[in-house]
């Protein structure tokens, strides 16, 4: 009974989110919760890692910017149809998840950090570098939306939204998601068991760098043009800020970090042009003070300067 | 001949540049495992602190005296109230770190605007040497000369001193360092205000050949971390051949390939985690 | 019977955590000045946790520890050790990246007499007199660990922690280990954790047995040797 009530309250909200927006709404506002249902994507993506894995990657931000750099290239350069450029994504996606898998395989925790955070940065400064293929620092506009209009789009980015949310909850508490938690809680004793920790962290690897490339591709999609900004490591420190403001391995939570990040970025841009000095901050109280909130992921984190020996 | 003259001082310049950046990110890194993303900020905000003590007091010495210790105070302040509190909390430490390189930018950002400063060397610098046939900069021996010297002191600090020794043991066996009656948290503390000194003499070394400008912390930071898993974590000899071979690298690509310049330290860097995870000079093990 | 200030150690019902795991239930021992005593026990049963709490590696979670009178739980490991513990740990522990001179030089604390106590290092163990200035990785195990209860002998302490100095030693090395155990024992007090039967029963006057986080028996070494029972309810052999 009270799933089912639950299921009719959350079918009620998605109607009300879906229908209220699209008939009275402008487009202003539609654009604000498109990007919220981008970020929210992508983000759900990030804790997917984080909080069911304990892979803490510094460079996922390559998937995003990757994405919407590719559909940029393909369809404007190469005046690709959509379907094809997503297509591409798919294969670059894939591709870059297995260096990712590689260098996991390779460093554990604070390497890995700083491995992944130079695969971002390498990124980075390719898409300014490479002129002829990102245009560099003014990067590859003229992408047209596949959407009619916004207000189509809007509805579909509700719709991608739930369903990536619904398949994420379903891949956490599928057997094999079982395990991925299992990984996360103690790497060896699941290695012993009998499974292939590897694969199974793969796999994460693999569908958690296709739902960010998704949301790149929404993304390239709203704004028309791919910039380096969206592979510059401070989009690492949005999207790590979401995860951990709405709650690490809940998947509801980066949805709601995801909101209040870009309602607050609109208020605070308003008034500072520094508002990043703003958001950097909140992040280092939030480091300091409120550790619960944050608390699973950081356990395998204990300091091996204190409990080497253990 | 000439070319490879020129190859040999630019790429050895640029190497003592990343050696003073990296040096003190390497040695907090080993002895802590304190992963100081925002190293590359104290970098950046020495270059700004030893372009305008410089310039107020009219002696560069000064400037970049000045620089390092205004920085390895900032360190002080900062290992205190944001490190310290998280001892024992690995990944939130590099959270913080990393949250804070935005704090550092952008208050850089609000003291000194995005333009970037460009800082003359001092008079008795500016001047040109011959080397054989090859005319080069002064300013690009004095680099060379700065980090040997500040190699050959550290190298002294950490070999013959109690301090260095006890920095030498615990980066090897933390705990045991308590264990012996030592104060391991001054230890901390010390070490990573000079790490951070260091970080801020580089910065103020940089400022007439760089210039100082607040993306200059992304730029350097990585250089850092490539210095770290090439050189081997813990090592601090290490540090100092594997930025001399990424200054060698990163002259080398930027005179054939300029385009590649800024991604050359990376590439290095993962070929080496690729072939070499525990870097090219032993230390610890990447497997921790 | 006792004079209490001839106890130089006295752990009252302590109890230590590591992370969210209770290890120590209640463990209570006396040291009295001048004694060897032995904390036997199977592997697990918290006999080196015990150390680690001693020494204030692992602070405890309740109980008191008093050292010579003074309540030292929860202080510092480094407080502690300077007001005169030496702490030889399980796995030696020794800084391979310093010189033995080095080792000893920064275990040597402010006031000791270092020339003096070297002079009675080198007695000792001759070893560490001919291997002075070189690199500590290059030692044995066995000399690995004569480095490690040297450093805790530079200083002069009012109690010296051991903790299974026999382990991973060929035979002949832990008699000659014995053998030095012996003489540090005349003019110090030690508390060692020993699984070597030889070893604990050579080198101990009295006893206790860890079990399960508690320390559940406790005897001298008479009573020990003479009931064969004591070995194989506790220690299964």
């Amino acid at each position: 009974m009270k799933t089912k009530n639950k299921l009719v309250l959350a079918l009620a909200l998605l109607a009300a989110v879906l229908v209220v927006p699209a008939l009275i709404g402008s487009s202003y506002i539609h654009s604000i919760i498109i990007t919220i249902c981008i970020y929210s994507i992508f983000a759900i993506s990030y804790d997917l890692l984080l909080g069911y894995t304990g892979i803490v990657s510094f460079g996922h931000t390559v998937y995003f910017g990757v994405a919407a750099y590719v559909v940029a290239f393909t369809t404007v350069k190469l005046h690709w149809p959509f379907l094809a450029a997503v297509g591409m994504v798919i294969v670059v996606c894939v591709a870059i998840s297995f260096i990712f898998s590689l260098v996991t395989l390779r460093t554990k925790n604070v390497y890995f950090s700083m491995v992944t955070m130079a695969i971002g940065q390498l990124f980075y400064v390719m898409s300014t570098k490479l002129y002829a293929i990102t245009g560099g620092d003014d990067g590859l506009p003229g992408v047209k939306s596949i959407f009619p209009n916004k207000t189509v789009f809007y509805i579909a980015a509700v719709l991608i939204l739930v369903c990536v949310y619904l398949f994420s909850k379903r891949l956490v508490n599928s057997p094999a998601g079982r395990v991925l938690q299992g990984v996360k809680e103690n790497d060896a004793r699941i290695g012993m068991l009998g499974y292939n920790t590897f694969k199974f962290k793969s796999i994460v690897i693999q569908i958690s760098g296709l739902l960010a490339g998704l949301a790149g591709i929404l993304y390239v999609n709203l704004n028309g043009i791919a910039t380096p900004s969206i592979l510059n490591s401070s989009m690492t420190l949005q999207i790590l800020f979401m995860v951990i403001l709405g709650g690490v391995g809940t998947l509801h939570g980066p949805v709601i970090g995801a909101a209040i990040m870009q309602i607050a970025s609109i208020v605070l841009s308003g008034f500072t042009t520094r508002w990043m000095l703003i958001f950097g901050i909140g992040f280092v109280v939030v480091m300091l003070f409120f550790p619960k909130g944050v608390a699973g992921v950081f356990d395998r984190f204990s300091q091996p300067n204190q409990l080497r020996k253990e | 001949m000439s070319i490879l003259i020129q190859i040999i001082i630019y790429g050895l310049s640029l190497g003592m540049l990343y050696f003073l950046l990296s040096s003190g990110f390497s040695l907090i890194f080993g002895l802590m495992g304190v992963l100081n993303f925002a190293h590359g900020s104290m970098f950046m905000w020495g270059c700004y602190l030893g372009y305008i003590l410089s310039l107020s007091t009219g002696s560069f010495l000064f400037g970049i005296i000045g620089a390092a210790v205004c920085i390895g105070v900032m360190g002080l302040v900062m290992e205190k109230w944001l490190i310290q509190p998280l001892r024992g909390n690995q990944l939130r430490q590099i959270l913080l770190t990393f949250g804070l390189i935005y704090v550092l930018e952008e208050l850089a950002k609000v003291i000194f605007g995005t333009r970037a400063y460009m800082q003359f060397p001092p008079e008795w610098l500016s001047g040109s040497a011959h080397i054989f046939s090859e005319t080069v900069p002064q300013y690009r021996l004095f680099m060379i000369f700065a980090g040997v010297i500040v190699f050959l002191l550290m190298t002294l600090l950490l070999k013959k001193t109690k301090l260095g020794m006890i920095i030498r043991a615990g980066t090897d066996k933390p705990r045991m360092v308590q264990a012996i009656g030592i104060n391991v948290a001054r230890i901390f503390s010390i070490t990573f205000a000079l790490g951070c000194a260091l970080a801020g003499l580089g910065g103020a070394i940089a400022t007439p050949f760089l210039g100082a400008y607040p993306t200059i912390d992304m730029e350097q930071v990585f250089n850092a971390i490539a210095v770290v898993i090439i050189g081997g974590v813990g090592s601090f000899t290490g540090a100092f051949y594997a930025s001399v071979i990424l200054g060698f690298i990163s002259y080398i690509t930027s005179y054939f390939v300029p385009e590649l310049s800024m991604a050359s330290t990376l590439l290095a860097m993962l070929v080496v985690v690729m072939i070499r995870p525990n870097g090219l000079f032993g230390g610890k093990t990447s497997e921790n | 019977m006792d004079n209490i200030t001839e106890n130089i150690l006295e752990l009252h019902d302590v109890e230590t955590f590591i992370g969210q795991y209770h290890i120590l239930f209640g463990v209570n021992i006396t040291v009295r000045k001048g004694s060897a005593t032995v904390l036997l026990g199977r592997n697990g049963g918290g006999k080196t946790t015990t150390l680690e709490t001693i020494s204030g590696l692992r602070p405890p979670f309740a109980g008191t520890i008093l050292l010579d009178g003074k309540d030292i739980a929860g202080l510092p490991a480094y407080e502690i050790i300077q007001s005169g513990v030496g702490y030889v740990p399980e796995d030696r522990d020794i800084f391979s990246d310093l010189t033995i001179e080095e080792n000893l030089l920064i275990s040597s604390r402010k006031g000791n007499d270092y020339d003096k106590r070297l002079e009675l290092v080198f007695e000792l163990f001759p070893d560490m007199k001919k291997y002075f200035k070189k690199k500590s990785r290059i030692l044995s195990g066995g000399q690995a660990q004569m480095l490690s209860i040297s450093r805790a002998l530079i200083n002069d302490n009012k109690l010296i922690l051991i903790d299974e100095p026999s382990k991973g030693l060929a035979p002949i090395l832990i008699r000659e280990l014995i053998d030095r155990i012996n003489i540090i024992k005349k003019d110090n007090t030690v508390l060692l954790v020993e699984q070597n039967w030889e070893m604990a029963t050579s080198v101990g006057d009295y006893f206790y047995i860890v079990q399960d986080g508690m320390t559940v028996f406790e005897c001298t070494k008479e009573e020990l040797l003479a009931d064969d029972t004591i070995k194989q309810k506790y220690l299964g052999v």
